[in-house]
């Protein structure tokens, strides 16, 4: 048996998954699914569905019965924040793009969702937002700057 | 108008790849344009050459008029074709592109600038005898914007005279907010546009937004291809289309086509565009002319059977069009869905990033205009369409179950992208209904939550711990990109990419 946490869309889910030949038990709090799997596809209920799979890293995508599904594995021991038990304090942009406007400044405080940057990206303007309520302790970038994907644009100390 | 071997498209994206392929079935020589994002974009690996022509910024690449007319010359093209968006209709580049003693694939400078102009189109609409919508004849200020809207009656809408996309557009409902969106109005057009001249006309309540396709030889043949119904709009922008339209009665299809027609002779227009008009309450109203090919067009292409963009070619190198206007016909009905990749759960938020695996529907009536591939990263600089699926069949609802099930069956892993919000619209009884209008997406799809059956999302756990004992496969993602699209049974719990050991 094996137990693995995903994040599904807000939640964090712990599955355990048990694999016999091809089938496979998955079970979740008092869920439990039973399926057979046979290549690209799957018995559930009686029903045979599709599905096919790419796993990047942390990150696997399914396409199921026509449902594109992400799941990233959760890798924090998982407290009762599990944002604030992942977050490493450094932001880095959802996606690459212009830095249009920087709104905050080393020293501020600021609460869960409050708009650091804003960046724009395929011609539309995006706030990023802090994940956690914290201190900003430094700011990387300036606006008209590239805010490239590994970029580390606002660095936050998150208080206890 | 010279003999035309060699075309360079300055475009990227499926539009790209649909015009290389029209190019390559004419027996000529394709040349593929891109950026520094675009180095393995599917429109590259499509062509027969390809000129680097910069970095990815727009305005450093696809709209750098002498950096594309260079690249034409130094390969030796005859021709541009500027697809739709970047230079279509930008009258400066086609004047520099017929300088250069290339062809340009598409109307005259001249038309392009007169459509360009909102008020110069209304006016060349009224000499035509094509209805428009009531307003001003001319620029306003607030006390003439003040005495018409007293005429025709809120609600009025302020709009730029050389604008587009709805920016510095505002709807007017009472005489009180008359001034303060004028104001707004010019203001946003001077910093869009560089021109602050803004007119007004009626709104129109419950408008639908249909179009008629019109093809013009440079022999003064006008014919019209019928319409494209395009009310399911977000942000303004169109992402499902149908033709035919449920709106239209045989006796109104005559008449807007008609009109169509006549104000594509009285413009003196020759090859592709469109006619748009507004449609209300048993009326139309001329809206614009669109002077280059549709991001829609192949709805028109599957219920005519007539391939518009090798007529653009054609019309381009003087050919008489031999198409008949009383052969045409409307036969069945044709569906597009513009998958786009963006998060509609976060009010459309686009969502560049890699696709990771991609595979296409197919099937008989199904057509996938593609600019993505398995491996490609979605660049973030341009508009961030992926693809179009096109269905056709014998009815609407044929041809809408026929869409919902490719729609279904189309694999796009890495990034989200519209694919399930287009479903609930096709499932939605208003837009099955047919009567639907451009506030369609506002008044029915507001809130929209993507809805996974949460015994798919057990699954989907199950699935993906089962793949992580899976040793990692080798093959990466360039290989996978080129070769065939791996089937689902290589993919499923086997696949594991940027795996280091």
């Amino acid at each position: 048996m094996k137990r693995e946490r995903f994040h599904v869309g807000q939640d964090i889910w712990e599955v355990d998954v048990e694999s016999r030949e091809n089938r496979i038990t998955v079970r979740r709090g008092e869920d439990t699914l039973e399926a057979a799997i046979s290549g690209p596809l799957v018995t559930l209920n009686g029903r045979t569905i599709r599905a096919a799979q790419v796993t990047v890293k942390d990150h696997t995508y399914l396409h199921i019965d026509g449902h594109a599904i992400h799941l990233q594995r959760s890798i924090s021991s998982g407290g009762e924040d599990a944002a604030a038990a992942s977050f490493d304090g450094k932001i880095r942009p959802p996606m690459p793009g212009n830095v249009v406007k920087v709104l905050v400044q080393p020293g501020d405080t600021v609460t869960q969702g409050q708009p650091l940057i804003i960046i724009e990206s395929m011609k539309m303007e995006h706030p990023v937002t802090a994940p956690v309520e914290g201190t900003v302790t430094a700011v990387n970038v300036a606006a008209g700057e590239l805010a490239e994907l590994a970029k580390v644009m606002v660095e936050m100390a998150v208080e206890d | 108008m010279g003999e035309i071997k060699k075309i360079l498209v300055a475009n990227r994206g499926e539009i790209a790849v649909r015009i290389i392929r029209a190019i390559k079935e004419l027996g000529l020589t394709s040349v593929a344009v891109y950026s520094e994002a675009d180095t393995g974009s599917l429109h590259v690996l499509e062509a027969d050459e390809s000129c680097l022509i910069g970095p990815p910024p727009p305005l450093q690449s696809y709209l750098d008029m002498d950096r594309i007319i260079e690249a034409a010359r130094s390969c030796g093209a005859d021709a541009i074709h500027p697809g739709y968006g970047f230079l279509a209709e930008n009258p400066a580049f086609s004047g520099k592109v017929r300088d250069a003693g290339l062809v340009f694939i598409g109307p005259p400078a001249e038309a392009i600038r007169l459509m360009g102009d909102k008020l110069e189109a209304r006016a060349l609409a009224k000499r035509a005898g094509v209805p428009i919508t009531p307003g001003s004849d001319g620029p306003v200020d607030l006390e003439h914007a003040r005495r018409i809207a007293g005429d025709i009656g809120f609600p009025v809408l302020i709009k730029a005279a050389h604008g587009g996309g709805g920016k510095g557009m505002h709807i007017v409902r009472k005489p009180d907010d008359l001034q303060e969106a004028l104001e707004t109005s010019i203001r946003e057009s001077s910093s869009a546009f560089g021109s602050s001249t803004v007119y007004l006309e009626k709104y129109l309540e419950e408008p639908r937004h249909i179009e008629v396709q019109v093809l013009a030889d440079s022999h003064g043949t006008v014919l019209h291809l019928f319409e494209r119904e395009c009310s399911v709009q977000r942000r303004h922008q169109k992402i499902i289309e149908e033709t035919p339209s449920m709106a239209l009665t045989p006796e109104l299809r005559t008449r807007m086509t008609e009109a169509a027609v006549a104000l594509a002779r009285e413009a003196g227009y020759v090859n592709a565009g469109t006619v748009e008009f507004l449609f209300s309450k048993g009326e139309f109203y001329f809206l614009e002319m669109n002077t280059r090919i549709q991001v829609e067009h192949p709805v028109t292409e599957m219920v005519t059977g007539v391939d518009l963009v090798k007529w653009q070619i054609r019309i381009a190198r003087g050919e008489k069009l031999t198409l008949k206007q009383e052969d045409l016909r409307q036969q069945g009905h044709s569906i597009e869905c513009r998958v786009y990749a963006e998060n509609p759960e976060a009010n459309f938020l686009p969502a560049p990033g890699t696709l990771h695996l991609v595979r296409e529907p197919s099937g008989p009536g199904i057509r996938v205009d593609s600019g993505i591939r398995s491996g490609f990263t979605v660049p973030a600089v341009y508009d961030p369409i992926l693809s179009k699926v096109v269905t056709w069949a014998e009815t609407r609802d044929d041809a809408i179950d026929r869409m919902d099930l490719a729609l279904k069956e189309y694999v796009v892993l890495g990034t989200p992208t519209i694919i399930p919000y287009l479903r609930d619209v096709l499932a939605h009884e208003v837009f099955r209904s047919g009567h639907y209008d451009t506030h369609f997406v506002g008044d029915h799809m507001n809130g929209w939550k993507n809805e996974i059956p949460e015994e798919l999302l057990l699954l989907a756990c199950g699935l993906a711990v089962e793949g992580q004992g899976a040793p990692a496969n080798g093959s990466g993602t360039s290989s996978r990109a080129s070769g065939p699209p791996p089937t689902p049974w290589q993919t499923l719990g086997r696949f594991r990419l940027g795996e280091r050991s």
